[in-house]
């Protein structure tokens, strides 16, 4: 029989394990930390608001990642309309130590979102399909499309495995 | 070897502990927000007097942005009225300056920026959107930006709009919605411009003098690095000028047309409570009900849908029981 969780339950378990990988998104998808940190919020007081009943931590894992995503998209829309768009990643420091991180970050949405959630995550092109809402093949194609960038931008290639 | 490292990288981020501390501090009941918002204004409060006193002191006179807001938040508390402390304050130093400032600003009408930000919870999402539309539309507004997402099932859509509706007709239009969705908190804020709106009318006054004054010397201007000189400051006066006129239009803009910001959810069910004894049992009653009947919803579905699998252990079950029946008989 299926259990579900929700409301208040909800929150505080997402709280406790699915904070880092909404921050981690919100940082593949926006401008800054500054923003990342704002969509991070948001994603929590919509999960408090939400009246939904999950049936499983990958559910509302997988739900988390879909309103993380949403929300970056509306952010960048919103802030490439108020402001000039702003190009700082990361600190300076930082940019050297995480070649790798903006590199991926660089990629089409679609390509970097299909890249994390299959070689951090360790999801499968199905799984990112039904989240993301495409089709199985074509989240192959971001994947080895996304790894054709990479390619071309880091030395050594991006290696499936 | 570079997909190691992108791994080691994305383990290296971390949500930050305020950021902890922000989405933690989001559980905890609104109540809360009461006793900090009265801090804030007893803080608020010492603040203006202090700046009172002192600028009583030095004689000068004192502007103030002023912002109403009016907090809320449906079930748990009723409206909180709250008057801000000005955010900045500028004393004039021109002592003579203030003093037409001051006149002037009687007379003339005050100029206030007014903005809302509205939250809407209701059932009847598509209805609720064709009227608010129509709504903005009978107001003489119109829709600046709107997004509408679908999170899951179709009753879980959620839309963010920006609407402009004539100032003088917000508070009106924000009672239609309240007639129209349940409104589960409302944020107005005025913002009293008057003071750099009357600097910026100054502001291009001067310029214009000055154009003319430029112009007239150039008329009489004889050699030719004068006549260039004259013509550099006379370029940068009419850019100013332009500036100042482009300002002066968009807090026009602004004046006239209030900006809401809507947020508008979708809900199974919208439960109104109060905050006495018998409305929070009432609401926990309701609650409750409504997951149990969630709940025997799913176990019926579950049920059917597990037909298949009790037919086969039905039959299976039919036979052995046959089988052992008939070698008990023997």
């Amino acid at each position: 029989m299926t259990v579900f969780i929700k409301g208040k339950d909800a929150f505080s378990f997402a709280f406790k394990q699915f904070t880092d990988t909404v921050y981690r998104i919100a940082l593949h998808n926006t401008a800054n930390f500054a923003d990342a940190q704002d969509v991070t919020q948001e994603v929590f007081i919509k999960l408090l608001e939400t009246n939904k009943a999950f049936r499983d931590s990958e559910h509302l894992k997988a739900w988390l990642i879909r309103v993380t995503v949403n929300l970056c998209r509306d952010k960048m829309k919103k802030s490439s309309r108020e402001t000039i768009v702003e190009n700082v990643i990361f600190n300076k420091s930082d940019e050297e130590k995480n070649d790798v991180l903006q590199a991926v970050k660089s990629l089409p949405e679609n390509y970097r979102n299909a890249i994390y959630l299959h070689y951090y995550e360790g999801y499968t092109a199905k799984e990112i399909g039904r989240i993301l809402d495409a089709k199985e093949n074509t989240v192959l194609s971001w994947l080895s499309r996304g790894r054709d960038a990479l390619r071309k931008e880091l030395d050594g290639g991006f290696d499936d495995e | 070897m570079n997909k190691k490292e992108y791994i080691k990288a994305v383990d290296n981020i971390t949500a930050p502990k305020e950021l902890l501390d922000k989405i933690e501090a989001l559980q905890l009941p609104p109540k809360k927000k009461k006793s900090v918002l009265k801090t804030v204004t007893t803080i608020a409060a010492c603040f203006v007097a202090v700046i009172l006193a002192f600028s009583g002191i030095m004689g000068g006179t004192l502007k103030a942005s002023e912002s109403d807001r009016v907090y809320n938040y449906g079930s748990s508390y009723n409206n909180v009225t709250q008057s801000y402390a000005p955010e900045s304050m500028d004393f004039t130093e021109d002592v003579a300056d203030s003093v037409t400032d001051a006149s002037s600003a009687a007379t003339a009408d005050r100029k206030i920026i007014k903005t809302a930000q509205v939250r809407i919870k209701t059932r009847n999402y598509d209805t609720l959107m064709s009227d608010i539309k129509q709504k903005i539309e009978q107001y003489g507004g119109y829709i600046e930006q709107s997004q509408e997402y679908n999170y899951d099932s179709a009753s879980n859509r959620n839309a963010n709009m920006d609407v402009k509706i004539p100032a003088d007709k917000l508070e009106q239009f924000i009672e239609e919605l309240e007639g129209i969705g349940t409104v589960i908190s409302k944020v107005i804020a005025s913002d009293d411009i008057t003071d750099s709106y009357i600097d910026v009318e100054s502001r291009i006054n001067a310029l214009e003098t000055e154009e003319k004054t430029l112009l007239g010397i150039l008329e009489k201007a004889e050699n030719l690095t004068d006549v260039i000189e004259l013509q550099n400051r006379l370029s940068a006066v009419r850019s100013d000028l332009e500036s100042m006129k482009a300002k002066k239009q968009h807090y026009d803009g602004m004046v006239a047309y209030s900006g809401i910001s809507l947020d508008i959810n979708e809900v199974e069910r919208v439960v109104e409570g109060d905050d006495t004894f018998f409305g929070e049992v009432k609401e926990r009653l309701m609650n409750n009900l409504y997951d149990l009947g969630d709940f025997l919803c799913e176990l019926t579905i579950s049920l059917i849908a597990s037909l298949p699998y009790i037919a086969i252990v039905g039959v299976i079950a039919a036979v052995v029981i046959i089988i052992i029946k008939k070698s008990r008989k023997r």
